[in-house]
């Protein structure tokens, strides 16, 4: 896989986000990659920083488009935890797509370098899970992954969501997946 | 690496003793987590139970409409029974497969006998300040954790935090949001926060309607799988998974020979025995806790004897 390594381009570092780790005393400050290696077929157009006004916790935002034209939001949210969110929009929805989609975004989970790692493929732990649940892509949904599906020293949460977006002129539907390590 | 499934089992399959109990194990391992699949015996013998439950599995988590009821090496079913096995965890299975052949299977052997034999039985395990109805960590849990008050050189331990229902998740969580709510969405992942608006979101209402409207999303989420804490389960999902922190000060108030270092080590050795699912070590943390997580009876525990499960204690590494 081809990295794009973007340190030299992003080295404008927000005051108020590295203000706020020290302010907050963030065990995670240092295990977070700020440039995470986007897969070969992407382009990263946006990087943002910010500061979660819910928590103060920094957030770093990552937007990038794929050559079939789907696009994909990653936010990184740490402190007390790490978070990882991510929002795939697809431009065509089947289930080859789907499942390609998935992949794509388990690379960037991986990438991320957090004690966090996947037991199978995302895809496959995905069917398993709409399968147990009777879940199929003609309807939204939003469900826990088994716990037993990661390995991690830390504490695990990590879900799927998935919507048709069938007003949407630019996307056939948006597929969601989180991970949080640590806390609660 | 795992040898993994060598010939096909179930219908028209070679059903060797080795294979159909792999088969076997693996399936009990999703027992609960989708309904109904009963435990099976694990005799490595193939009959009626056995193929129907690897039908029920076929068809509600591989997905397959027509399930043939066989399960073949390389094949899906296989696939999606192993999925959420390491390379290490399918190895530590089948190490389980190779010590159960009946000559090299050891004598069960009674929680007496090891308590007497070990000299467990002065060793001791309370709880902290928990209500009656949620101290319900199972005996074999208490036992493991008697290993390693035993092999750290310490004689209690206690723990300090078991399950919470949706309405003491949500009454905790309204009560520290109250206090502080930035840092409760901080210590919260996605599924906390979720609760956690909707009490930043009716802040005006009285107290019991806001646990009432926070107690009701976490049954939501609950039933699409999403955990709010890890300590938020059902009393069944329990019994089947014991989760628990024993607290550090707590036990420090109470201990001989309390050594942080040495009981991390036995703790984390026992992961690595099988007999602990999980630990977290939450010692540095402001909770200052192991958090432990325990299937009751997954693994017998063998006779203590006159050296250790794990190791004599004078070479108990301190991390």
């Amino acid at each position: 896989m081809h990295k794009l390594v973007l340190a030299a381009l992003l080295v404008v570092v927000n005051s108020a986000c590295a203000q706020n780790n020290e302010a907050l005393d963030c065990k995670y400050t240092d295990r977070v990659i700020e440039d995470i290696a986007i897969p070969l077929d992407g382009k990263l157009v946006e990087k943002r920083e910010s500061v979660d006004p819910n928590s103060d916790e920094p957030v770093y935002t990552y937007t990038i488009l794929f050559q079939n034209q789907d696009s994909m939001k990653v936010e990184q949210k740490f402190c007390d935890m790490y978070n990882m969110s991510v929002t795939y929009r697809m431009k065509h929805l089947d289930r080859k797509e789907f499942d390609a989609s998935l992949n794509r975004i388990k690379q960037i989970a991986d990438n991320a370098k957090q004690d966090y790692q996947l037991k199978a493929p995302l895809s496959a732990i995905v069917d398993m899970t709409m399968n147990q649940r009777g879940l199929s892509l003609g309807a939204a949904f939003d469900v826990g992954l088994p716990s037993q599906a990661a390995s991690s020293n830390e504490n695990v949460e990590h879900s799927v969501s998935f919507k048709p977006l069938p007003t949407s002129e630019a996307y056939a539907a948006e597929l969601g997946f989180y991970f949080g390590i640590g806390g609660e | 690496m795992p040898k993994g499934l060598l010939r096909p089992v179930g219908v028209s399959g070679t059903n060797d003793v080795r294979d159909v109990r792999l088969v076997q194990m693996y399936l009990n391992s999703f027992a609960g987590s989708f309904a109904p699949l009963a435990l099976l015996d694990e005799d490595g013998l193939i009959g009626t139970k056995t193929i129907a439950a690897i039908k029920h599995f076929q068809r509600n988590a591989v997905g397959m409409r027509y399930p043939d009821g066989r399960v073949d090496p390389e094949g899906k079913t296989f696939r999606y029974l192993t999925m959420y096995f390491s390379e290490v965890e399918q190895n530590a299975v089948e190490q389980v497969l190779v010590g159960a052949s009946p000559k090299n299977q050891p004598e069960p052997v009674s929680n007496e006998t090891v308590n007497a034999k070990a000299g467990l039985n002065n060793l001791i395990v309370s709880y902290g300040d928990i209500a009656s109805e949620r101290r319900i960590v199972d005996p074999y849990s208490i036992e493991v954790i008697k290993l390693a008050l035993k092999e750290s050189g310490m004689n209690r331990a206690v723990i300090t935090s078991t399950f919470r229902t949706p309405d003491q998740q949500a009454r905790i969580m309204l009560k520290n949001g109250k206090k502080d709510l930035k840092a409760q969405f901080r210590l919260y992942g996605a599924n906390g926060d979720k609760v956690l608006r909707v009490y930043a979101d009716n802040k005006s209402k009285s107290d019991d309607e806001i646990v009432e409207l926070m107690k009701n999303a976490i049954v939501r989420l609950g039933q699409s799988g999403q955990r709010v804490s890890k300590h938020c389960v059902g009393t069944e999902e329990y019994k089947k998974l014991n989760i628990f922190d024993i607290g550090v000060n707590s036990t420090r108030a109470v201990c001989k020979g309390f050594n942080i270092k040495k009981f991390t080590s036995c703790l984390n050795d026992l992961v690595s025995e099988g007999y602990i699912e999980k630990l977290i070590d939450e010692t540095g943390k402001s909770n200052s806790c192991w958090h432990i997580e325990i299937k009751p009876n997954k693994k017998p525990l063998q006779e203590y004897a006159k050296g250790s499960i794990l190791k004599p204690i004078k070479y108990v590494s301190e991390g």
